[in-house]
Formats: structure tokens, C-alpha cells, sequence
């Protein structure tokens, strides 16, 4: 191009970002908050705060077990761990066929040791998840292929971004406060250098999951060949199926059988080496109960979705099978593996999970500030243009919008009744209703404080989520404290961290409006003087 | 940094790298798969990981040629000679 190549770079990087920098933003944030999916969908049903942190989690559940299915064909209890304070169980009943994939399910309170009825339905993290790479309300493939076009986009202007800077380094220990275009330019290089790996990292691994999508001339399939690993678990847990069909034929004779579950537990997590994630007791309380124990399915960033490593006992407590999974077959494999776990963070344990997380919240302010900087660098001789205005109101809406709209999605899972059909879908209705209505007072009042206020309302909203979150829990925030439950408490302090950064966000467009007022002024009078 | 008069020019070497550039990355990698033979789930892998960075290369190099015309030439012959040879190396889709 005219002008050299680092103006040419300039150029790409402005505008292969801008053209579809709200997606990115959108997607940046929903995808930085799924590192918390579980703990969002945690914090998002109530009713199970009062199960957090069971003192004898297996113990309780056999027990709860014994009493709704003495006989039943299988029993399965999945423990608390760092993600999930949780105690869930589920179960097949006497003759009863694996028609649902779990059979009935329930989760424990630890004090009484009953199951917590009527937890309420919520779209929770899950819908923060699917929309960060599918969006919603659209065919699954347009949300992918438009996703996937935004993130190769946005890889083109990370690497054009990191060729434009001749001292990307030194530009990075730079800031200057209240200089205008230069203090934004400074934002937007902070938020990108402190976590430039993570940047490059995550987009790439991103286009990487949509492969199956984006490369539709490989025969493909949906995410970069998880299929035909799918066909090939399918095919095997089919074999597993007859095989367990077989070993539960019914027993001609069965009488209760009690286990020694506290010293098989202890002996299977120290063989597995790892915490376990779930126990599965086949034919419970007769001579012929199986207990196996699985371990954390992805602790390590090289696993391949090659099962979940376990062992199994007999009622003796005798080791009778074990399953350690072999890692990925040769380096392409391996390498596959390896990205997939970088992207999806399923390896990382809570401190890596924190700083995945924030160097997504770092990515969600190179975007933002992107979108910023280029109304800024163009508000003198653009304002009142066409193209400018529809950049500033989809900066308002993209940017202050979504956070409106994200306050208002946690605030509608609160106080929806608990009760009501498809409540899970009114959440996500509330969701869209709020950013919908962001875009329309973006388009329509935008001059009259629009940032001032959207900023201020979604401020708002996450300032009081604490409080309501302490309201409309069955747990209060001093109990949860007690019990230990710092998933709930971690979105709590979250929530507050946010208000905060959207107040001050508030506070500097009041005292940018306050000073271009004075400014306006003190001209007019020079001019009334004259 | 681009006259009046030269919109179309911009639009066809917009045009050059997005499609030419998607179609150079999609030869560059059937001709990789030729020549390390390898096939099935590991192609679908590698095809992965391999298309996006020679993607992205190319669409730089695309956008820092110096002129409009330059780059257009570039990416046609570029596309010729490489599904050229992928054809008379007997490939298929």
C-alpha cells in the first residue's frame, strides 16, 4: 500500500478490528466469564447453597441413597470440589432401564441429609458459554461461521498491532493521563502487551475449535475432529453398555450388603493419585456391588480425551479393574490436546483459572478501549458524520450496553419466580430485552449522557448483586463465610470489583463532560470580550 | 492514505486477501497433506493448525505489497501455480 508498511499495517489493524470489534467484545467478555461457568451456574441456583461443603460428602449420600433406592440397579455421587460446592447423586431404580442418561438425580443438603427440593431452572453459566462461540437465536453454524470470521479477524489485528508498535516495550511502561487520544492509545497497549501470549494464545486456539466450521472442505465436522473421537467413545461405551447389561442381569437372591467406604475411598485416592470427581456403585448393598471411583477427568494440559483414569472394587474392597488412560498417540495428536486444554482452561486449577481469567478481562479491555480509541482519534473532524455517529452509539451499546444487559441477566435470576415454565428462557429473554434497550437509547439519546448513565445503571446493578444475592438466598453471606462456600463469595467480591470499575468508568465521563463544558465557556466569554 | 479514485482497486485487493488468501491457505495445506501423507482425524489436526497462521501471513504480506495492482497479481499467480501443481500432483478434493 501508499505510504509504507507500517502504514499499511496501521491500516489493516483499524480496520480489520473495527469492523467487527462489539462481536469481539461480546465474545471476550461471555468467554472470559465461562473460565466460571460452573461457579456462575453455583451462584445462579440458590437453593443449593445449602449444600456447600458436606462433612462426610460420601457418607451422607450412601446413606441418602440407602434410603430412596435400597436396591436400585446403580447408584452415582458426584462430590464437591473446588468448581462446584455441590453434592449431587443420582440413581437407576430396581428394573429400571438406562432410558435418561442419568437416571433420577438429586442434590443433598448436609444438614438434614434430604434431597433440596424445587431448585429453580437457570440458563446460568451455560449460556455464557454457548453464546461466547455460537451467539443465540441463530442457526448454530451462522453463530459459529460469524464468531469464527470476528476471531480471525481480530488474529490478523493482534499481529498487525504487534508489528505497528516500533517500541512495543518501552510504549508499555508508558501512560499519560488526561492527554486524550494519547492516554487511550496507552490503555489499549496496556491491555494488550500485559497479556499479549494470552491474546495471540486464546484467539488462535479459538479459530482452532471452529476448524470443523471454518474448513468445511476437510470433510468436516463440528469443533476440529472431536467427531470421529466421539464415534470412536460412542462405539466403545456401546460395548461398555452390553457389557454392563450382562453383569446386571437381575440376581436371583439379594440382601443388604454394607461397604467400608471410608477406607476403599482412602485407598482409591491414593492410587489415583488426584482428588475423585465421582463415585458409581453398581447393584448396591448385594454380594455382586462394583464401587468405582473416577479422578478429575482433565488435570493435566496434555490429556486427550482419552476417558477418565479409575478403579474399581469389589464389596471385599478388593482392587479388581483399573483404567489409567493413555495420553494422546504421536505430537499432532498431542498438540491438538494441548491447544484445545489451553483454550477451554479445563486443566488449570483455581489460581491458573484467576489468571486466565483476568488476562481475559485484560483482553476485554484492549477491545473496548480499541473501540474507544478510534471515536476518539476522530471526534474532531468526524462528529456529526454518519459513519462516526454509528460508531459511537455501537460503542455505547457494544461496550456499557452488554454490561447493562449482563446485570440485568443476573438480576432477572433472582427475582423471576423460582416456579414458572421455561424460566431458564426468561432469563436469557431479560438478557437481550436490557441490551435491546441499551441500543435503542444509545441510537436515540446517546448525547444526553448516554455513557454517564448505562455506565451508572450497570454500576449499580452489580454494586447491589451482594445484597440481593444475600436476600434471596436461603444461605446469608456471613453463613456462606462460615461454611466455606467461596465459589458464591468469589462472584460476590467479583460483582463489587466490577462496580467499581464501571463507577470510575462514570465518574471520568462526569468529570470529562465538567471540563469540555468549562472549556466551551471560558471560549465563549474570550470571544464575548472581543 | 488511499485517493478517490481508486475504491474498486481497494475492494478487488480486499477481495484478493480474504478470498484469494482463504484459497492459497486451503492449497498450502491440501499440498501439505500430500507430501506428509498424513491422513483421517490427524489430517483434520493439522489442517487445524496449520491454516489460520498461513492465513494470517498471507493477508499481511497481501496488505504490505506496495501497491493495489501488485498485490492483486500476486495473489492470483500465487493461487495459479500452487492448485496448478496440487492438480498434476494428482490431488483431490
Amino acid at each position: 500500500m501508499k505510504g509504507g508498511f507500517r502504514k499499511s499495517m496501521t491500516w489493516l489493524h483499524t480496520w480489520s478490528s473495527l469492523v467487527v470489534i462489539w462481536v469481539l467484545f461480546a465474545i471476550f467478555l461471555t468467554g472470559t466469564l465461562s473460565f466460571f461457568r460452573a461457579e456462575i451456574t453455583h451462584w445462579m441456583t440458590p437453593e443449593h447453597h445449602i449444600s456447600a461443603r458436606a462433612e462426610s460428602p460420601v457418607l451422607m449420600a450412601t446413606s441418602y441413597l440407602q434410603s430412596v433406592a435400597p436396591f436400585g440397579e446403580s447408584w452415582q455421587i458426584s462430590l464437591p470440589d473446588s468448581r462446584s460446592p455441590v453434592l449431587g447423586v443420582n440413581w437407576l431404580a430396581e428394573g429400571e432401564e438406562r432410558q435418561r442418561r442419568r437416571g433420577a438425580r438429586a442434590v443433598i443438603d448436609p444438614v438434614s441429609g434430604t434431597a433440596i427440593e424445587d431448585a429453580r431452572e437457570t440458563a446460568g453459566g451455560n449460556f455464557l458459554y454457548r453464546f461466547h462461540f455460537e451467539l443465540y437465536g441463530i442457526p448454530r453454524s451462522v453463530g459459529r461461521w460469524i464468531v469464527g470470521i470476528a476471531s480471525m479477524l481480530m488474529f490478523i489485528a493482534i499481529i498487525s498491532g504487534v508489528i505497528i508498535h516500533r517500541k512495543i516495550f518501552a510504549d508499555f511502561f508508558s501512560f499519560r493521563p488526561g492527554k486524550k487520544t494519547a492516554s487511550w492509545v496507552d490503555a489499549h497497549v496496556l491491555g494488550s502487551v500485559l497479556a499479549l501470549p494470552f491474546h495471540i494464545m486464546i484467539t488462535f486456539t479459538g479459530l482452532f475449535l471452529l476448524a470443523g466450521t471454518l474448513l468445511f472442505w476437510q470433510g468436516g465436522n463440528e469443533r476440529g475432529g472431536q467427531q470421529g473421537q466421539n464415534a470412536n467413545r460412542g462405539h466403545a461405551s456401546e460395548e461398555q453398555r452390553e457389557e454392563r447389561a450382562q453383569a446386571e442381569k437381575p440376581s436371583s437372591q439379594r440382601e443388604i450388603v454394607s461397604l467400608n467406604m471410608n477406607a476403599i475411598y482412602l485407598e482409591a485416592e491414593s492410587l489415583l493419585g488426584q482428588p475423585i470427581s465421582d463415585i458409581t456403585i453398581s447393584k448396591p448393598m448385594t454380594h455382586e456391588a462394583e464401587v468405582t471411583f473416577r479422578g478429575s477427568e482433565k488435570s493435566s494440559l496434555s490429556h486427550f480425551r482419552g476417558g477418565t483414569p479409575e478403579v474399581t472394587y469389589n464389596v471385599k474392597g478388593e482392587l479388581i479393574k483399573e483404567n489409567f488412560p493413555a495420553g494422546a498417540e504421536g505430537p499432532i495428536a498431542t498438540t491438538y490436546g494441548v491447544l484445545r486444554s489451553l483454550h477451554e482452561g479445563h486443566f488449570a486449577d483455581v489460581l491458573t483459572r484467576w489468571l486466565l481469567f483476568f488476562s481475559g478481562v485484560l483482553g476485554t479491555v484492549m477491545v473496548g478501549s480499541g473501540a474507544l480509541l478510534w471515536s476518539q482519534k476522530r471526534e474532531r473532524q468526524q462528529v456529526g458524520k454518519p459513519g462516526y455517529e454509528v460508531v459511537s452509539a455501537l460503542n455505547l451499546a457494544g461496550i456499557a450496553g452488554l454490561f447493562v444487559a449482563l446485570g440485568a441477566y443476573f438480576w432477572a435470576n433472582r427475582l423471576v419466580p423460582a416456579g414458572i415454565d421455561g424460566r431458564a428462557d426468561w432469563e436469557i429473554i431479560i438478557f437481550f430485552c436490557s441490551w435491546l434497550a441499551c441500543i435503542l437509547h444509545s441510537v436515540l439519546l446517546r448525547q444526553r449522557h448516554g455513557w454517564l448513565l448505562q455506565l451508572a445503571a450497570a454500576g449499580l446493578m452489580f454494586l447491589l448483586l451482594p445484597a440481593l444475592d444475600a436476600l434471596t438466598s436461603p444461605v446469608g453471606l456471613v453463613a456462606a463465610t462460615t461454611a466455606g462456600d467461596w465459589v458464591r463469595l468469589s462472584f460476590d467480591f467479583v460483582s463489587l470489583l466490577t462496580a467499581a470499575g464501571l463507577w470510575a468508568a462514570a465518574y471520568f465521563v462526569l468529570s470529562k463532560g465538567r471540563k469540555s463544558r468549562a472549556r466551551r465557556n471560558s471560549v465563549s466569554n474570550k470571544k464575548g470580550k472581543v | 492514505m488511499f485517493s478517490l479514485s481508486e475504491p474498486w482497486f481497494l475492494t478487488a485487493r480486499i477481495l484478493a486477501a480474504t478470498v484469494g488468501g482463504y484459497l492459497l491457505s486451503m492449497v498450502i495445506c491440501l499440498l501439505l497433506l500430500m507430501l506428509t501423507g498424513v491422513d483421517g482425524r490427524d489430517a483434520r489436526m493439522l489442517t487445524g493448525m496449520v491454516f489460520f497462521v498461513s492465513y494470517l501471513v498471507i493477508v499481511v504480506i497481501l496488505f504490505s505489497v506496495s501497491t493495489h495492482r501488485r498485490a492483486i497479481l500476486l495473489a492470483l499467480a500465487s493461487n495459479s501455480a500452487l492448485w496448478t501443481l496440487w492438480y498434476f500432483m494428482g490431488g483431490q478434493l
